[in-house]
């Protein structure tokens, strides 16, 4: 079951991604690309070899596949099943989970000064800079789950409330899960944050950083993130759902619940403007409010 | 069991054994006439620390012998930081040094005198301060960033790995030797250590970020691992303090023990790093990050070690320096999860403050490791250098060797020694860690079989926008990889930026150049000014040193006519 739940995942990635950019297709009055198009892409490139540049090492070589690793190690311990998942997703602990998502950030920023180029350059300074301000955000809102649940390990913070613990708890939750989308929008680098359609400009992120990945390594980095999107989501619908107590049933919920934010991560992307890379820190302070408001919220209500 | 003991001295033979290795030959040419001096001084200092140690056992007898170590420990370190004795900058660095060891060894004199039951709180703050000169508590931190730019790289790796943590040792005998009447206050020791901890932990790496010399950023990378040993010994202390909690014991044999571990992590994971950096030097003659870069292609032996090391030191999975920060995180989060106020605040404090210096540790790695050793080389000295000679690497080696053996025997020093809380979510990472190692290899393969002729093939120019001729000036430099967050902190960093604007057509920017430079707030916003203050007082006493003999004898007469006054009425 367990194995099964993470193919799953591993398999419906790409679908989300697809799902945000046919609702951004909806908004613009596009046909769109379709629902698979992300498989296409992978399909295609993996068969591609890897052009490189030329005074770059064995960094550059090997930091996409030890990132795309280190996602999938992170989708192997989470709980996916809750209560039922694997030992090791039930003691695993949130900090190793968030953790791991940074192997993969440190790796991809190493390859991106790697291959030297000034874009690059400047996606992993702004990539640098939003990741220092995310991981308070994450750990505040990780505190705010302990405190809620009374567990330490990512499986007990995200087993969801019973339907009375709930009720009482609905306004301390929405906070911490706004907080959550904030961080959720600026770690897989989507508009406010970073614009993923702007390929090949100066205002990108997470795009810059990948300017000289090509062939089965860009593979590995698109999948990657359509992993970590998932992954992400799963975490922000896990903090919002409910208990259930069929697994199965909880699962698909799960798999739902990130659809629909795949689907409101295309609203908001299609109804939003990107900030202005110096006022998004500020942003991000401000979900770091919310999220400390509510622990407030938590302690004394 | 002597366990305290064995884990502090691991760090002075492994470290010390590595050192000395790599010394054999980081010091050559010229400066081979001075080897008797060099190792006079490194092994003096080798075994004062080892005799720190001995007479840390016995410091409940006496104190005295832990005292004379200590002050052997600094004189023997200060000869080996003033081994490059003829440079002015390396002069003012042993200055600093020993003016806050004989500080920190003036407040442990005060420490054990009033270690009884009345005056134990004083005691307890004046070994924080004596013992925290030695570790780099902030504010008393300002001689890290002089003492190990200015010290050979095997004495920077010795001092930061293995000395630097003996102030723990000594502060936690200190606390073992407690008056037997007197409870000592836990919550006082708690709550100082972990503020002193987080302000360590965030700033110290914070400075870590905007340094632009290598070793300068080493050091400051020291005060933010002390800061997070210090989160862990502290939120233990809360712990044990608290009354009402049920588990309190396993919660605090894992705050103590994850502080222990990330000891010795910080110490083989640092004391290569510092190995690393002196290579560097004597390959480039610079410390100067932007005066580095493609060094990963011309020491690739070097390069591999310290890049492995610095992620390590990041904090990232799979490597060990994760290990000791994920069992101060877990035993944070049990102090939340236990729902008491004080714990809660607690835990809240030390998991954000964890947080935000890891944040920010990736970037000060980030920008070590790009800045040195990826990209283009900036200087033709760095174009020319070559792979060190083999001991200078091998010595790296051991250490690296050493950090991966730590991932399991923290695991079972945590299960089985300190009797900790939830050692199954450690289990679970290295395992996590090892899938992670498994599944980048696995990738690696499938690359190799699903592309044409086993992946990568060409070898093109870096795409810069159609410009099909990258130079290293178009290279990120290491300032301008971490630029953003030097701005945005710079309220506090307060760097200070030298620029050489455009002289000629705006076309051709060959002339401008910046550069910046980070001061240690500590030294420059609080001890120079105190320093300057002392000194003004003490110019009044110029006063009565005036040269005037009339008034020396009036003087002599005034103490006399006072002593017998003094002698008649008592």
């Amino acid at each position: 079951m367990n194995i099964i739940s993470i193919i799953a995942a591993t398999l419906l990635a790409p679908l989300f991604i697809g799902i945000t950019n046919q609702t951004k297709a909806f908004f613009a009055g596009r046909k769109g690309p379709g629902l698979f198009r992300l498989y296409a892409d992978l399909a295609k490139l993996i068969r591609k070899s890897c052009p490189r540049p030329e005074h770059s090492t064995w960094i550059f070589a090997s930091a996409q596949p030890i990132a795309l690793a280190s996602v999938l190690t992170a989708a192997i311990v989470f709980p996916w099943n809750g209560p039922a998942s694997s030992s090791l997703s039930l003691s695993a602990s949130a900090a190793l989970f968030f953790y791991l998502l940074g192997t993969g950030r440190i790796f991809t920023l190493l390859a991106s000064l790697d291959a030297g180029s000034a874009f690059e350059g400047m996606g992993s300074s702004r990539e640098v800079q939003f990741s220092t301000f995310l991981e308070p955000i994450i750990f505040i809102v990780i505190g705010f789950l302990v405190l809620f649940s009374g567990g330490t390990s990512l499986a007990s913070l995200l087993s969801g409330a019973s339907t009375a613990a709930w009720t009482d708890n609905a306004v301390p939750i929405a906070l911490a899960a706004l907080a959550f989308y904030v961080v959720f929008l600026s770690e897989n680098c989507r508009v406010p944050f970073d614009d993923p359609e702007t390929h090949l400009e100066l205002t990108m992120i997470h795009e810059a950083m990948l300017l000289d990945t090509a062939g089965a390594d860009l593979a590995f980095a698109l999948y990657g993130s359509a992993l970590k999107f998932e992954l992400t989501a799963a975490f922000l619908a896990m903090m919002i759902l409910p208990r259930f107590d069929s697994s199965i049933i909880r699962l698909l919920a799960v798999f739902g619940a990130v659809a629909a934010i795949a689907i409101i991560t295309g609203i908001v992307e299609s109804t939003m403007a990107r900030l202005r890379f110096l006022k998004s820190p500020l942003a991000l302070i401000g979900a770091a409010l919310i999220a400390s408001l509510a622990i407030f919220f938590a302690l004394y209500r | 069991m002597f366990l305290l003991e064995t884990i502090f001295t691991i760090p002075i033979i492994t470290v010390g054994l590595a050192a000395a290795i790599h010394a054999t030959a980081y010091i050559h040419g010229e400066e081979r006439r001075h080897f008797p001096r060099f190792w006079g001084f490194f092994i003096s200092t080798i075994l004062s620390m080892a005799a720190v140690i001995l007479a840390g056992i016995f410091v409940a007898e006496c104190e005295l012998p832990l005292l004379v170590a200590w002050e052997a420990m600094a004189l023997s370190s200060a000869g080996l930081v003033a081994f490059d004795s003829t440079k002015k900058s390396v002069r003012k660095a042993t200055w600093i040094y020993l003016l806050a060891c004989h500080a920190g060894v003036a407040a442990l004199l005060l420490t054990f005198k009033l270690n009884c039951s009345a005056t134990w709180t004083a005691a307890f703050f004046l070994a924080v301060i004596g013992f925290g000169l030695k570790i780099g508590f902030p504010p008393f931190h300002s001689w890290l960033p002089e003492a190990h730019p200015a010290a050979p790289a095997p004495a920077s790796a010795v001092m930061s790995g293995a000395m630097i943590p003996l102030g723990f040792y000594g502060l936690l005998k200190f606390l073992s030797i407690h008056p037997m009447t007197l409870t000592p206050n836990f919550e006082t020791v708690g709550w100082t250590l972990l503020a002193i901890g987080a302000v360590g932990a965030v700033g110290g790496i914070l400075f870590a970020v905007a340094q632009t010399n290598l070793k300068k950023l080493l050091a400051f990378s020291s005060v933010e691992n002390m800061g997070i040993v210090a989160i862990g010994l502290g939120i233990g202390f809360l712990t044990l303090s608290d009354s009402n909690c049920s588990e309190k014991i396993h919660i605090a044999g894992l705050c103590f023990g994850g502080a222990l571990v990330h000891v010795l992590n910080h110490a083989f994971l640092k004391g290569a790093l510092f190995l690393g950096a002196g290579s560097i030097l004597r390959q480039t003659g610079t410390l100067d990050l932007d005066k580095m870069g493609g060094l990963m292609r011309r020491m690739p032996f070097t390069g591999a070690l310290f890049t492995l090391n610095a992620i390590g030191l990041a904090g990232m999975p799979p490597f060990n320096g994760f290990i000791g920060e994920l069992a101060i995180y877990i035993s944070a989060f049990a102090m939340i999860a236990t729902g008491d106020t004080t714990l809660v605040v607690a835990g809240f404090v030390a998991a954000i403050a964890l947080a935000l210096s890891g944040g920010l540790a990736v970037a000060a790695y980030a920008k070590a490791i790009g800045g040195a050793f990826l990209g283009l080389p900036r200087t033709a000295k760095a174009a020319e250098a070559a792979e060190t000679p083999r001991r200078m690497w091998i010595a790296m080696t051991i250490l690296t060797i050493l950090s991966v053996a730590m991932i399991p025997a923290s695991i079972c020093f945590l299960r089985y020694y300190a009797n900790a809380y939830a050692t199954d979510a450690l289990t679970g990472a290295a395992i996590a860690g090892g899938a992670l190692v498994a599944l980048a290899v696995a990738l690696i393969l499938v690359r190799r079989f699903t592309c044409p002729r086993g992946g990568i093939v060409t070898k093109s120019p870096t795409w810069d926008c159609g410009y099909h001729a990258p130079t290293a000036r178009m290279t990120y430099t290491a300032t301008a990889i971490t630029q953003p967050l030097v701005d945005f902190f710079r309220k506090f960093l307060r760097t200070r930026k030298y620029i050489i604007p455009f002289k000629g057509a705006p076309e051709d920017p060959t002339d401008a150049a910046i550069a910046t430079e980070t001061d240690d707030i500590a030294l420059s916003s609080f001890w120079r000014p105190a320093f300057t203050y002392i000194a003004r007082l003490f110019q009044r006493a110029h006063l009565l040193q005036n040269g005037s003999l009339h008034l020396y004898i009036l003087i002599v007469i005034l103490a006399v006519l006072t002593l017998l006054a003094f002698a008649l009425a008592s």
